[in-house]
């Protein structure tokens, strides 16, 4: 499991609960840091012949780097044996579950992403707080963009308060205006083996008015100028030096200790002309390797974890939304104890997965080396402007398809 | 070692040859943990690193044998191979000499004989102790282009600073400036050569009629020469090995302008797990390194002078 985000203490519990159930079964925990570490702990031990019991990858090589090299064990009878009820999941979760035609996952949690605000400084603007309605036609990123203009403060040559945080400033960048860089195909078949993103005008136009915000508008940090305004905090808009900031849900737990400011949460905006917005949503799975020693163990200890009981501690106590639909309500009361948010507040972010879908890195199992290889350093010099969007897409496009073949 | 063994059998009246023997099995005894490590931990691994540079192997399947099939694809389909190369050679040809010169002017000041010179020696010395991320994180705000020392110092003087680690042009010599903290280790074997050469040979060139300037190019610099050898081929291997500073403070970015080789290697094996892959890269760099040690080494003959050898 993964460490250092705060999360042990819940899992620990959740699965505490789980050897009080069932006295006779000990559980060991490993937890390991996310991303990189934990990754390369979790090979080892693949390697070393001693998976272990079931384990969520957080990071954006997921179950399916596993699965796809046919060392995920399969759930579905398991499931079908057990009867366990799986319409209660997110569909977006149970399709990214599902690995060439079998079950090899079960959802754990989601992150959808939502506008977080300054409702403190929208206040001294003269500003009045955001829509909370995801349907709302006229919350578009027009409005955004004026709104930033409006909430930047600068003294001199120095900005003093910027009207946004840094936008989408990664592939997700690319889906602001509803475009995409890969085709739809791609998040059926988990493999990228197109690259469109050069040939969808909306994703060079939402790329650079991502980048303008910071370089034309001036209204976003630059990088140098995040490093300084953040200041080791665990997030910019902590700050208070900043009006709006695009992020999931997993800041929750930070932003629940602001006693600076008031803040809120609006549905991250629209693409202009009414055009339909193309947002993502982190989603974590339980899933098991092939080989594991105690096979049936480990999947009573998996059903546990995705049960209400398991869920009702983590996710939900610790933050992220639950897979399961029908514990919304737990969550937003757990939330509305935590934060000092309206319930049509805490709406947007139980809503945002209605509106947003999984995305590549979570869902395919080639995306992230092409990503961080080739994507990324081609939209850094958008980012830089050392580059137009459109120029380095188009050359990314060129050493994407190379690399493809 | 040898003497104890001589005085134990001495006394036995033993035959030398069994003599010797029981020297040969001290000698390997005493030198087998040592032993035991070089092959465990170093010829073994390089052993399995060349073997599986043939494979394509992710950790957790079983190594595939793909015959030379990586190494052709480094030398002619991965234009980051040859951008990590580039990255890596500029580096080095900014930092070895720079460190070199300055660490070598630095030792000249600290073997001044001067009140309280142990002091400022081990103000020169101490940055080198302070370990990777502090020294990484401090330089990140010293190069913040916006609100860091070096850019707040150009401004009082009139210039407006660069973009530093946020550029793609000015983030090598960014490192490149930033590798002036780790003076403070060739800086102690310069000084400690400096110490090293005999007052007489300055009385002799003094008697001969040679100034401060004679006395450096004619007696420090060959007396210094087998120190600063030391000192570019260590130089030269650590420069290529750079990884930590580009990992912490810009992870091979700002648009791979700073991706090391080394980083490139560390993404291809622990980040893509592409471990065949990066051990054909491991071996690129050790052949590199060797070819380049062997260039420095050879041409030394020309411009190392070894005490008592001789010049061929």
């Amino acid at each position: 499991m993964r460490s250092g985000s705060g999360e042990e203490d819940f899992f620990n519990k959740a699965i505490d609960l789980f050897e009080k159930k069932n006295p006779d079964v000990k559980v060991s925990r490993i937890f390991v840091p996310g991303g990189a570490d934990y990754n390369t702990k979790l090979d080892l031990m693949v390697a070393a012949g001693d998976p272990p019991a079931i384990y969520a990858p957080f990071s954006d090589r997921g179950y399916r780097y596993y699965a796809d090299k046919g060392l995920s064990q399969p759930l579905d009878e398991f499931v079908k044996r057990d009867q366990v009820d799986l319409s209660d999941f997110h569909p977006d979760g149970m399709k990214g579950c599902m690995w060439d035609g079998k079950l090899c996952a079960l959802p754990l949690d989601l992150w959808p992403h939502v506008l977080f605000y300054n409702k403190t400084l929208f206040k001294a603007a003269g500003i009045p707080s955001l829509t909370t309605d995801w349907n709302d036609a006229a919350w578009t990123t027009d409005k955004y963009l004026e709104l930033a203009k409006a909430l930047t403060k600068r003294e001199g040559d120095t900005v003093t308060q910027f009207g946004s945080d840094v936008y989408f400033n990664y592939w997700a960048a690319g889906w602001i205006f509803g475009g995409d860089f890969l085709p739809p195909e791609t998040y059926e078949t988990g493999r990228v083996k197109a690259f469109v993103g050069d040939t969808d005008p909306r994703v060079a136009a939402a790329v650079q008015w991502a980048a303008d915000l910071i370089l034309k508008e001036k209204v976003a940090p630059s990088p140098a100028q995040t490093q300084q305004l953040q200041a080791g905090a665990p997030a910019l808009f902590m700050s208070g030096k900043v009006a709006m900031s695009v992020g999931n849900i997993g800041s929750l737990s930070n932003f629940a200790k602001i006693d600076q400011f008031e803040w809120g949460v609006a549905p991250v905006p629209n693409p202009p002309g009414g055009a339909k917005r193309h947002l993502h949503v982190w989603i974590d799975f339980w899933s098991m390797i092939k080989g594991v020693k105690n096979l049936e163990g480990a999947w009573q200890l998996m059903k546990f974890m995705i049960s209400p009981e398991a869920q009702q501690i983590y996710p939900i106590s610790y933050g992220p939304l639950r897979a399961r639909a029908s514990l919304g309500p737990d969550w937003l009361k757990i939330q509305k104890s935590a934060l000092k948010l309206s319930d049509a507040e805490i709406n947007v972010m139980v809503d945002g997965p209605k509106y947003e879908q999984i995305d590549p890195e979570n869902w395919t199992v080639n995306f992230s080396p092409l990503n961080s290889k080739v994507l990324q350093p081609a939209l850094d010099k958008v980012w830089l402007g050392e580059a137009t969007a459109a120029d380095a897409i188009k050359q990314a496009g060129d050493d994407i398809r190379k690399q493809i073949k | 070692m040898g003497t104890l063994g001589r005085e134990s059998t001495v006394g036995r009246k033993r035959g030398p040859g069994r003599l010797l023997m029981r020297e040969h099995v001290a000698f390997y005894l005493f030198a087998s943990p040592w032993l035991i490590g070089l092959l465990a931990f170093t010829i073994g691994p390089m052993v399995s690193s060349l073997y599986l540079s043939l494979t394509e192997y992710d950790v957790i399947t079983s190594p595939k044998f793909v015959g030379i099939a990586n190494y052709v694809q480094l030398f002619t389909d991965d234009e980051l191979v040859r951008q990590s190369l580039k990255v890596t050679i500029l580096y080095s040809i900014g930092v070895v000499p720079l460190v070199l010169g300055v660490s070598f002017c630095v030792a000249l000041l600290m073997n001044q004989r001067i009140r309280g010179v142990s002091v400022f020696r081990t103000i020169y010395y101490l940055p080198g102790v302070i370990s990777g991320v502090p020294v990484a994180l401090l330089w990140m705000w010293i190069l913040n282009p916006d609100f860091g020392l070096l850019n707040n110092a150009l401004r009082i003087i009139g210039i407006s600073g660069p973009k530093w680690l946020f550029s793609t042009t000015w983030v090598i010599p960014s490192f490149v400036l930033m590798s002036l903290w780790t003076i403070g280790f060739p800086m102690v074997t310069f000084l400690a050569g400096l110490q090293g050469i005999p007052a007489q040979l300055y009385e002799a060139a003094e008697i001969d009629g040679a100034g401060p300037w004679a006395k450096f190019r004619y007696v420090t610099v060959p007396m210094m020469s087998p120190i600063i050898l030391f000192n570019v081929i260590s130089g030269l291997i650590d420069s290529f090995q750079t990884f930590t500073p580009a990992f912490l403070m810009t992870n091979g970015g700002p648009a791979n302008a700073s991706l090391f080789y080394g980083l490139y290697l560390y993404n291809n094996a622990f980040k893509w797990f592409n471990m065949g892959y990066a051990s054909a890269l491991a071996w690129l760099m050790f052949a590199i390194i060797l070819v380049l040690t062997g260039a420095v080494f050879r041409s030394s003959i020309r411009w190392v002078y070894y005490e008592g050898g001789m010049r061929r």
